[in-house]
């Protein structure tokens, strides 16, 4: 045999098996994708159905959809309506509460003078009411040295009665004896009635418990000088003060000074004092 | 003796044997088989995993092709 022959038997017998393989695998591998290719169409076919089934529902639903979003929008559009009414509702709402507030405030502000007011007031009325009470007290004091007052010169006019009488009677008894004496001899009285009666400032004093001056006069029951007799006491052309009696003895009597001069002259001893009329 | 051209008997000079019918037989057959397995080896570069001609898909596992325009 040549060698070329057997060269190419090897070679045959080398590309035989090759191919041997070749052949299996690719069977192998065309049967597979075979395999594959069916299972793929049967789940593009099952796919495919579901996808039409999806389709009309989603196409139902769309429906559905869009029958909703219709109803939402005319939702929407009187929701739209809705809040611009409630917008110029808010508006109006807003204005009237700027209004209001204004208004509080003013009356805040009033509420605040109204205050003020009353305070004022309450402090008003309690000072008058403290004035009338002090006002209340000064009348029951007034009224008391009215009544004070009243009785003493209920006192005064009942012993001015009692001395008028006795005066009354002493005049007759004094005429009754000059007519009885004549007309010789003895001094004559004369009444003192109608004349002014005037003595001398014997001494000038200070009471200690009232703190006010005493004078001692040297005028007494003797002269007409009574308890309460006024008498003004002066020097030659000047006025030196008034004063009123506030005890009486036959000789003498103790005044008290009502009044003094405006020229600041002092009392001084040997004054004159003459009974007021 | 025979280099000295004397012819023994049984003596005939060896020949080396030329090709022959049978050698062109096969080289047609190798022919064939080289050219069949070039085609199959294409065609199964095409459906074997990962373009391996020889190798095959495992069960259970998806298809993995070669890439296309490779």
């Amino acid at each position: 045999m040549h060698i070329l022959s057997k060269v190419f038997i090897v070679f045959a017998a080398i590309l035989s098996v090759l191919l041997s393989a070749l052949t299996i695998a690719y069977a192998a591998n065309s049967g597979r994708l075979v395999s594959e290719y069916q299972t793929s169409q049967a789940r593009a076919s099952s796919a495919s159905t579901s996808l039409n089934l999806e389709q009309t529902q989603s196409a139902g639903r769309e429906g559905v959809l869009r029958v909703q979003i219709s109803e939402l929008e005319g939702v929407i559009q009187g929701l739209n309506t809705q809040i611009a009414s409630l917008q110029q509702e808010r508006a109006g709402l807003e204005s009237s509460l700027q209004a209001a507030q204004t208004s509080r405030d003013a009356l805040e502000a009033n509420i605040a003078q109204f205050r003020e007011t009353i305070e004022t007031q309450t402090n008003l009325i309690a000072a008058f009411r403290q004035e009338l009470t002090t006002l209340r007290d000064n009348e029951l004091a007034f009224r008391r040295a009215r009544i004070q007052l009243e009785d003493r010169i209920s006192d005064l006019e009942s012993q001015n009665e009692v001395l008028t009488q006795t005066n009354r009677g002493l005049q007759e008894a004094l005429s009754d004896a000059q007519t009885r004496s004549g007309s010789g001899g003895g001094s004559t009285f004369v009444p003192t009635t109608g004349r002014d009666i005037s003595g001398r400032v014997n001494r000038v004093t200070n009471d200690s418990v009232t703190g006010r001056q005493l004078v001692e006069v040297s005028l007494g029951t003797n002269d007409g000088v009574r308890v309460g007799t006024r008498l003004t006491i002066q020097r030659p052309g000047v006025f030196v003060a008034n004063a009123e009696v506030v005890r009486v003895e036959l000789q003498t009597c103790v005044a008290e000074i009502r009044q003094m001069n405006n020229a600041g002259q002092p009392l001084l001893q040997n004054d004159t004092a003459v009974i007021s009329r | 003796m025979s280099q000295f051209g004397m012819q023994m008997p049984g003596g005939r000079a060896r020949r080396g044997s030329s090709p022959d019918v049978y050698t062109g037989l096969l080289f047609l057959a190798v022919a064939a088989l080289a050219a069949a397995c070039v085609v199959l080896y294409m065609a199964g570069s095409k459906v074997g995993p990962e373009g391996n001609a020889l190798g095959m898909h495992e069960a259970g596992s998806p298809v993995n092709l070669a890439t296309q325009g490779r």
